[in-house]
């Protein structure tokens, strides 16, 4: 249990590309960070500095107070989950699990006590015997949870712990992740690029690209005030639509033009606007496919539009629509609202119409893509 | 087009058209095999005769079997061949240079694989580059530089085990770093930085995780040093000459050779004692040969 603070912390590898630059963020006592971004964000490489593996270029990381950017990773009390699992391959699972702390001299007993306990949470005691190769990818990666729990370190570091399984096996074993937390009540900091991951399991969410951060936020913060395109982007599955709109001032409020519908702001908007001096301007307008709402009939301030591809999802329908913009658009719709003939209006080709409250638009400036009313 | 699908499924039957090519090849290759298995038999079967028959028909067949032990005895109790002190120094030479050699190149390849420098490559393509000298070329130089060292030092380094290690050291380990190098670039980064995290120094990654793991293409290089070592007779002859203390079992072997007597029976009955505990090793290691030649190559 411990508090990490990376301040300035960058990676400059020899060929003098950065990987991370500038990165601050303090993570508290027992708390679950997630950093979430796509390959080559960063995410890994910070991981990797403040378990050890990589140096630090410049800045400082403190692990409870003390600077460790010498220290090794051993002597850093941290314990690590690989996305390969990294197990000994000709060690028994019990061996793999017990190999730390026999390095550590812990007495045999004891040992034993705490590999038993920890095969025993993990539900993996029929297995100590076996070595790795005998076991399926979802206990291979529980005896990996194991060998870092035995050891009870100050920070449990995971690195994409989930990407090699399946997608129903990744289901289990992120609820039991939350559970393990629950238990082990320690700082977790863990790495993914599945933003579904990262929004179920972080207290906090570290969205990174291009080695620097975009936005750090609880999962509900970044979900509903995304700082920029990017994150919008990024977060929600499927992700935001993004439509060409114009911001038009008029007198004291705002409203947004879109291809003839012209919705108007609401007043924490309007305020937020008109406190940054905003004045009528392009904008990219951002919508979740959830916050749209389809119309079957034509409709005051609602946009026309044509379906392109109808996915089945089994609860719902992803339609994929194009508006006379051409911006493509997808709209989450459940399936038990809709009457038999709606649904076989759907087809491909066919006309329908969408619309959408002020208060679930997100406006993001088109030069620097950052959000008018969140950045 | 279903045709087409069925072509493959006849063949794999083995159809009639490639019965007669099966037979041809099979007939081939048995007679390749009795053509390379041959010397060997011919050293067998010599092994059982005596030294008037072998010169008055040299490929023939054995008509006493108690020949074999006849020849054997008198080569035990030969005090110019003294096949157990040639047995012990060759043992001891074997035995030494497979540790060192192992040891050190398993060592120098992982240290060479896991620092990506310029350097490192470098070195890489020195050992790889060595692997293609012939050891003709070398080999008086090496007298010459054993015999300075050796001076300037007050090691010995002629007649003596340790020159006679040290060379092979040498000479065995642009080879075995290959083999090492090429499977530990498949070992996994991951498996030394866990154990890194886990509390291992870098000696104990290695001897703990890293060695272990090397087992298969451990034993590759063990046997094919350990073939070469043990036949070999021309850097023995070198560096420890053909009347020195210390002579391994090819060296006295070529005692039955002489100028003017050559006594076939028992240079071929101790050639097969020479070449039996290779062919022991190397038909108990020879699954482990395979596997840790692929390995390294293409996995």
């Amino acid at each position: 249990m411990a508090s990490v603070k990376l301040t300035d912390v960058k990676k400059i590898y020899d060929n003098k590309v950065t990987a991370v630059h500038d990165f601050n963020l303090e993570i508290k006592d027992k708390e679950f960070v997630v950093f979430v971004g796509p390959s080559g964000c960063g995410k890994s490489t910070t991981l990797r500095m403040v378990a050890g593996l990589e140096d630090i270029s410049e800045g400082t990381l403190e692990i409870d107070g003390e600077v460790v950017n010498d220290l090794q990773p051993k002597d850093r009390d941290i314990a690590m989950v690989f996305q390969n699992y990294a197990l000994y391959p000709h060690m028994t699972v019990y061996d793999n699990i017990a190999f730390s702390l026999r390095l550590k001299k812990v007495p045999e007993d004891e040992v034993y006590e705490r590999v038993t306990n920890a095969a025993q949470i993990l539900g993996i005691t029929e297995y100590l015997t076996r070595k790795p190769r005998a076991l399926s990818g979802g206990q291979r990666q529980r005896v990996a949870i194991g060998r870092a729990m035995v050891r009870n370190a100050k920070v449990f570091l995971m690195d994409e712990p989930l990407s090699n399984l399946d997608a129903k096996l990744r289901n289990q074993m992120r609820a039991e992740i939350i559970l393990l937390r629950q238990k082990l009540d320690t700082t977790f900091i863990y790495v993914t690029h599945d933003q579904t991951e990262a929004m179920t399991l972080g207290d906090r969410i570290v969205i990174m690209k291009d080695g620097y951060i975009e936005q750090v936020g609880t999962p509900q913060e970044v979900f509903d005030t995304p700082v920029n395109l990017f994150v919008a982007g990024f977060i929600g599955s499927p992700q935001m639509n993004f439509l060409k709109a114009k911001l038009l001032q008029e007198g004291s409020g705002y409203s947004v033009e879109i291809l003839g519908a012209k919705i108007p702001l609401n007043e924490d908007q309007n305020a937020v606007l008109k406190g940054k001096n905003i004045g009528s301007q392009d904008i990219i307008l951002g919508v979740r496919p959830e916050h749209t709402t389809v119309l079957f009939d034509r409709a005051d301030n609602a946009i026309e539009c044509t379906i392109n591809v109808n996915e089945m999802m089994g609860s719902e329908l992803h339609l994929h629509l194009s508006s006379a913009n051409d911006d493509r658009i997808i709209v989450r719709l459940p399936t038990v609202d809709l009457t038999k003939e709606q649904r076989n209006s759907l087809a491909y080709g066919s006309r329908m119409y969408i619309t959408f409250p002020a208060k679930v638009m997100h406006l993001f400036d088109p030069e620097t893509e950052r959000s008018l009313i969140d950045g | 087009m279903a045709k087409q699908a069925a072509a493959p499924i006849e063949r794999m039957a083995g159809s009639k058209p490639h019965k007669g090519r099966q037979i041809t090849l099979e007939i081939v290759t048995f007679l390749l095999f009795i053509l390379f298995m041959m010397p060997f038999i011919i050293v067998i079967f010599n092994s059982m005769r005596t030294n008037a028959d072998i010169i008055n028909q040299p490929v023939g067949l054995p008509t006493d079997l108690g020949q074999f032990w006849r020849n054997i005895t008198e080569i035990w109790n030969n005090p110019t061949f003294n096949f157990l002190s040639a047995l012990r120094d060759s043992v001891i030479i074997t035995v030494i240079s497979l540790a060192v050699i192992s040891i050190f190149s398993s060592m120098a390849a992982w240290v060479l694989v896991r620092n990506k420098t310029k350097w490192s490559n470098i070195i890489f393509l020195c050992y790889v580059a060595a692997m293609v000298i012939p050891f003709q070329v070398v080999m008086f130089p090496l007298l010459t530089w054993f015999r300075t060292v050796g001076d300037f030092l007050g090691i010995p380094m002629l007649r003596s085990y340790q020159g006679i290690i040290f060379a092979y050291l040498g000479f065995g380990e642009a080879m075995s770093i290959f083999i090492f190098h090429g499977f530990i670039k498949g070992v996994p980064l991951e498996l030394e930085e866990a154990a890194d995290i886990d509390g291992c120094s870098r000696a104990g990654t290695f001897f703990r995780i890293v060695l272990p793991l090397l087992q298969p293409v451990f034993v590759t290089v063990l046997v094919l040093n350990g073939l070469w070592i043990w036949n070999d007779y021309l850097l023995p002859l070198l560096v420890l000459g053909s009347s020195g203390t210390i002579r391994t079992i090819p060296l006295a072997v070529q005692g039955f050779n002489g100028a003017y007597v050559k006594q076939w029976h028992l240079i071929m009955s101790s050639t097969l004692l020479a070449m039996l505990p290779i062919i022991i090793l190397y038909l108990f290691a020879q699954k482990y040969i395979v596997q840790g030649m692929v390995d390294g190559s293409i996995k």
